[in-house]
């Protein structure tokens, strides 16, 4: 199974901005990802949006991006015209039923 | 100590019952598999299965035998159930998963039939005088199907733990599939500590071990279960609290 829209249209948009390499910045989002326990195939654009607030600016600073809020603005307008990305019944999903 | 394992059985079964109902009551409503896989795997294994065989060892021969092809068929449709909840659930797109489900059920259906023939040909037939090969293609693919429902649910777990600390998960969800890893572990080490006794010859249904190993094993599934699908508010709201306090 290949890896999530979202996951795909992030990696895309930080290589496009020069910053960091194709490996590098897909590389980067991974780690951002596996911090916030989220895996590249199934995330979704809301969860990746949760992410680049969150956890990626510590990332990209930390590979010597200085600024990196006009780098984080510029993925979320891509992500935004991602549609949801996750599979339907995810796990988190089923297990939410399961108990309500 | 046979008071407490027959307490700690018959409260197994009924909150697997209870459980069970609820969940295929729940299947009604959302009409997804998983919640049917496990809502009869709850009801045949446990609820049908576990009782019928205790009876089939203590009723008179011309009942004995009826009564163990019923658990036996039970029991490993249950288990096959389970197979292919852990599949669905966890591993939907993966062929390895596919395959591990698959020869998990045939193995488990092949051998309820076996046995029904066995017993239909020879006779009654005891667990404890079952030969350690034939008990091992028994309870071989059971320990295989809770020890990979294990592994998933508490390596989701652990995924789980960090979306909550970033605000991406609910602390109950989360605490569910530990709960269910952990039950998982707990039958598949019952399971384990019966194939052992019955390898060396110990007799399950007496020896005080063994008694209090499968108690021990039996209230912690319940007590799980019911935390895990039948959650007291009270509980709901200590994880949450737990969460909030840990900074989630």
């Amino acid at each position: 199974m290949a890896e999530s829209a979202a996951f795909e249209a992030a990696c895309t948009c930080l290589e496009q901005s020069g910053a960091l390499d194709r490996l590098a910045a897909r590389g980067t989002i991974r780690l951002a990802l596996k911090q916030a326990g989220l895996e590249p195939k199934t995330v979704s654009a809301r969860q990746l949006g949760v992410v680049l607030e969150k956890l990626l600016p510590a990332e990209l600073t930390s590979r010597g991006i200085s600024a990196p809020d006009e780098l984080i603005r510029r993925i979320s307008k891509a992500l935004e015209n991602v549609d949801g990305g996750a599979r339907g019944d995810t796990p988190e999903a089923i297990f939410a039923r399961l108990g309500s | 100590m046979q008071a407490l394992a027959a307490a700690a059985i018959g409260l197994l079964v009924v909150v697997s019952i209870a459980v069970g109902f609820r969940l295929l009551a729940l299947h009604r409503k959302s009409g997804a598999a998983p919640e049917l896989l496990l809502g009869w795997m709850l009801l045949l294994s446990v609820g049908v299965g576990y009782p019928l065989l205790i009876a089939a060892d203590r009723a008179r021969p011309e009942w004995s035998g009826t009564l163990y092809i019923i658990s036996t068929l039970a029991v490993n449709v249950g288990f096959s159930l389970l197979f292919g909840f852990t599949w669905k659930v966890f591993q939907p797109d993966a062929r390895w998963a596919r395959t591990l489900a698959g020869a998990g059920v045939l193995v488990m259906l092949a051998k309820a039939v076996q046995r029904s023939f066995d017993v239909h040909a020879r006779g009654v037939i005891h667990v404890a005088s079952e030969p350690l090969s034939e008990s091992l293609l028994q309870t071989g693919p059971v320990l295989v199907a809770y020890l990979w429902t294990a592994w998933e649910s508490l390596r989701y777990h652990g995924l789980m733990r960090r979306r909550v600390r970033v605000g991406l998960a609910d602390a109950t969800v989360s605490d569910r599939f530990l709960l269910w890893g952990l039950m998982a572990l707990f039958v598949a080490s019952g399971v384990l500590l019966n194939a052992v006794a019955l390898a060396l010859g110990v007799e399950v249904f007496t020896s005080p071990w063994i008694l209090l190993g499968s108690s021990v094993t039996g209230l912690s599934q319940a007590v799980l279960l019911v935390l895990a699908f039948l959650p007291p508010r009270s509980y709901l709201n200590w994880v949450r609290a737990r969460a909030a306090a840990s900074g989630a």
